[in-house]
């Protein structure tokens, strides 16, 4: 489980504006963290994952600390808030395959099984037809599942059983934001991770099945 | 809303070694080169005095021949090349429009050596066009002599517009397509909707522009040498060339160095309060088709005439160069022996130069983006000291004509026994240093938006050192490292600068031995040698891109930008 005790953090130098975070997730527990504007979802995400680094607290997961590792390390995968730049969970100049492929081995070099492994990530996720598409060549949807993809193999492989999604929904239109719904809930059927989505709608906690957690 | 995280520090390596190494090597390269431009100005003080070594009314005449030929050069060039941009913006359909646009880029790259002979090979006493007007009956066409400042001019013009119109046709096609619906719509006219849509859209280049071009035919050289026809047109680069080779005048041609570096200091002094200078820009931007309803007979005659115009001025010259080289003195000038001699020097000071920018601009391009940008090391107030440190390591070299610079190396080397000797080395140093500034303008930008956009992701998937520097980094800058490298090596393979002051028996370039068969009675053979030099730039410029993007590819093993 998913263990976030008194973590402090602030952006200011001299400590100002504090933000204290306190959390728990059971094992494959879909949590939808919602809060208002400035609350510091976000930055709830950006400390678990170890983009930002706290002042105190501790954060396990599994009973592992998590403090102590780099974000790569880290036994999770993250997909950032997208809108402007929507490439920002892929590189727009390697293929789909290879951006789903990169989450397992930086140099891409993975053995005939993980290649396997890949494309059964990317046919769960209904996109294996687009694996040599590079990613401004598909719908903002589409990206989404690719990243969604690359969190599944990481999981399968790596057991990196823990999922942070920034906002996901938050730039998309009513029928992607469905088709993106309907892409997270087959990824947790294949494989059921502990999961800490940001969002802004009350909709998406019924619609995810999910517990709602509310900061301030 | 939820900030932006402002520190991206993950949290055991905030700072990988490769990455320290990399921005400790940018700045410490920014830092030579500084010193060497400090070393080479402060080399520059004319023994025994000013009054001695200078002769001021002859600085005086030189300065005011540049400055007015500088000045017509810049201006003229300015009057061809916006309209000429605009055509080209609005006719990409036009079926000869595509090779137009290509010649009119390789015409950046083009030697100024072959330049001037494609200028004489159309407008010369034997060139085409003269000719044509001798047969047609016109006799007195035989006075008209294209040496003097009007061949100088249509020289730089014929380089420089070509330059202008790579800055101006982005803007121009950037001009959304409503804006021309709203000039059908209100009827405004050409000159309407130049006033109101296409001016105000290139305004804010042109005094960069205008300035640089300006600042290029201040400080020209061989064209000045080749098409100036005698002392009348002059610039200082050439009476510093004269005090060194022919009255070996070292103390004047230090003075003069030094008052060429006050000049083109001072112009950019001036010029870069108002005036940025803006980069050239790959002209992909013209595969965007309007539906334009706004033109009308005038655009058309404009357009036409504007066609016209550049073919004369740019395209004609080039195809002259070819036609006029082929024939049998092509063969001999081949057989010569200095010929293999200076292809060799030519192609080694060009891949050398070529690969040694390609390096220093990728680690001082790293160094200041990460210096730059927020969330690396951007927020912390001494970083911004160490760009400065980096912008004027790179910046000083714009300012530093490479005649000044070799005339400093010069001076330095001849305590250190024969001054010719070092020639090779300090051919590379200047193409090197003089390309320096626009490979790391060209590169910057895109390493910090890279950077920008893959550093989180990178940290999270622990793509980190080699395989970021592989797979993730060079990749996506494969195109424009290609034009940098393609840039340099085609520069430095045509480049008569350095050379001239370096040159000698057993060490001469291929621009050198066009300029010293030109200046003889072997019009043949130079025509020859320029269509060789004109085929070898075409060859550099083209091949070296697709050599650096074979090579990364290689490196990145099989992945495509």
């Amino acid at each position: 489980m998913l263990d976030v005790k008194d973590v402090r953090f602030s952006y200011k130098a001299n400590g100002e504006d504090e933000f204290t975070f306190n959390l728990k997730a059971k094992p494959e527990e879909i949590l939808v963290v919602e809060g208002a504007s400035g609350a510091g979802k976000s930055t709830l995400l950006h400390l678990i994952a170890g983009l930002l680094i706290p002042s105190s607290g501790e954060i396990s997961f599994k009973g592992a600390d998590l403090v102590a590792l780099s974000p790569d390390e880290r036994p999770l995968s993250m997909i950032f808030q997208s809108g402007i730049f929507q490439s920002g969970n892929l590189f727009d100049h390697l293929t789909c395959r290879e951006n789903v492929a990169i989450g397992l081995h930086p140099h891409l070099r993975l053995g005939q099984e993980l290649w396997h492994k890949v494309d059964a990530a990317m046919e769960v996720l209904g996109i294996l037809p687009l694996a040599k598409q590079r990613p401004d060549e598909t719908s903002g949807g589409q990206q989404q599942r690719v990243a969604l993809a690359r969190a599944l193999v990481r999981a399968e492989c790596q057991n990196r059983d823990l999922l942070l999604l920034d906002e996901p929904f938050s730039a998309l239109d009513p029928a992607t934001r469905q088709d993106c719904i309907d892409a997270v809930l087959s990824l947790m059927k294949t494989r059921p991770m502990t999961a800490l989505i940001v969002s802004h709608d009350k909709n998406d906690a019924k619609a995810l099945g999910a517990t709602r957690h509310k900061i301030s | 809303m939820n900030r932006p995280p402002r520190i991206l520090r993950p949290a055991s390596n905030s700072f990988t070694s490769g990455q320290g190494v990399m921005l400790g090597a940018g700045l410490f390269v920014a830092a030579l080169l500084l010193t060497i431009g400090i070393g080479a100005i402060l080399v520059l003080n004319p023994t025994g005095g000013w009054d001695d070594a200078v002769d001021w009314d002859r600085v005086r005449y030189a300065l005011k021949s540049a400055g007015f030929q500088a000045f017509l050069s810049a201006f003229c060039s300015l009057i061809i090349a916006v309209p000429a941009s605009l055509a080209v913006a609005r006719r990409a359909h036009w079926p000869l429009m595509r090779p137009l646009v290509t010649v009119v880029s390789l015409a950046m790259v083009l030697p100024t050596t072959v330049a001037a002979m494609g200028l004489l090979a159309v407008w010369g006493r034997k060139g085409v066009m003269l000719e044509t007007c001798r047969s047609l009956g016109f006799e007195f066409c035989g006075d008209i002599t294209i040496y003097g400042l009007h061949g100088v001019v249509l020289a730089h013009m014929m380089l420089n517009v070509p330059l202008m119109m790579r800055v101006f046709i982005p803007l121009i096609s950037a001009i959304p397509e409503r804006r021309y619906h709203l000039t059908a719509l209100l009827s405004l006219g050409m000159l309407g909707r130049f006033r109101h849509v296409e001016l105000p859209q290139i305004k804010q280049a042109i005094p960069g522009v205008l300035s640089l071009v300006f600042l290029m035919c201040f400080t020209s050289f061989s064209l000045v040498l080749m098409l100036g026809g005698g002392p009348k047109v002059t610039t200082l680069e050439v009476e510093i060339y004269s005090a060194v080779r022919f009255d070996f005048n070292l103390a004047a041609a230090a003075g003069l160095s030094l008052i060429q570096f006050g000049c083109a200091a001072l112009v950019v002094l001036v010029l870069s309060t108002k005036a940025q200078f803006e980069q050239p820009a790959p002209l992909t931007s013209l595969d965007k088709t309007y539906h334009r309803r706004d033109l009308g007979k005038a655009e058309l005659t404009l357009d036409s005439v504007m066609m016209a115009v550049m073919t004369g001025l740019v395209i004609l010259p080039m195809v002259m160069v070819a036609v006029k080289g082929i024939g049998p003195d092509l063969i001999k000038v081949m057989g010569r022996p200095q010929f293999l001699a200076a292809l060799k020097a030519s192609l080694s000071v060009s891949f050398i130069s070529a690969f040694i920018v390609l390096i220093l601009s990728l680690m001082m391009g790293y160094a200041r983006a990460v210096l730059t940008i927020p969330h690396r090391l951007g927020q912390r107030h001494w970083a911004r000291g160490l760009v400065a440190l980096l912008d004027a390591g790179i910046m000083l070299y714009l300012v530093i004509p490479s005649i000044v610079l070799g005339t400093a190396s010069f001076i330095v080397l001849r305590s250190y026994g024969d001054v010719f000797s070092y020639g090779v080395a300090v051919v590379i140093l200047a193409n090197v240093l003089l390309s320096l500034p626009f490979a790391v303008k060209l590169l910057d930008r895109r390493m910090a938006a890279l950077m920008a956009s893959h550093d989180r992701l990178a940290v999270l998937l622990g793509v980190k050192g080699w395989s970021r520097l592989r797979v993730l980094t060079l990749p996506p800058l494969k195109r424009d490292l290609g034009l940098v490298v393609g840039l340099t090596a085609a520069l430095s393979v045509g480049d008569l600068g350095v050379i001239a002051l370096f040159a000698q028996p057993d060490f001469q370039t291929l621009p050198w031995l066009l300029y010293q068969l030109a200046g003889t009675y072997a019009a043949g053979e130079a025509a020859g040698l320029a269509l060789v030099l004109l085929a070898l730039t075409i060859v550099m410029f083209v091949g070296a891109r697709l050599l650096v993007g074979l090579m990364i590819t290689l490196i990145s093993g099989g992945r495509n930008a």
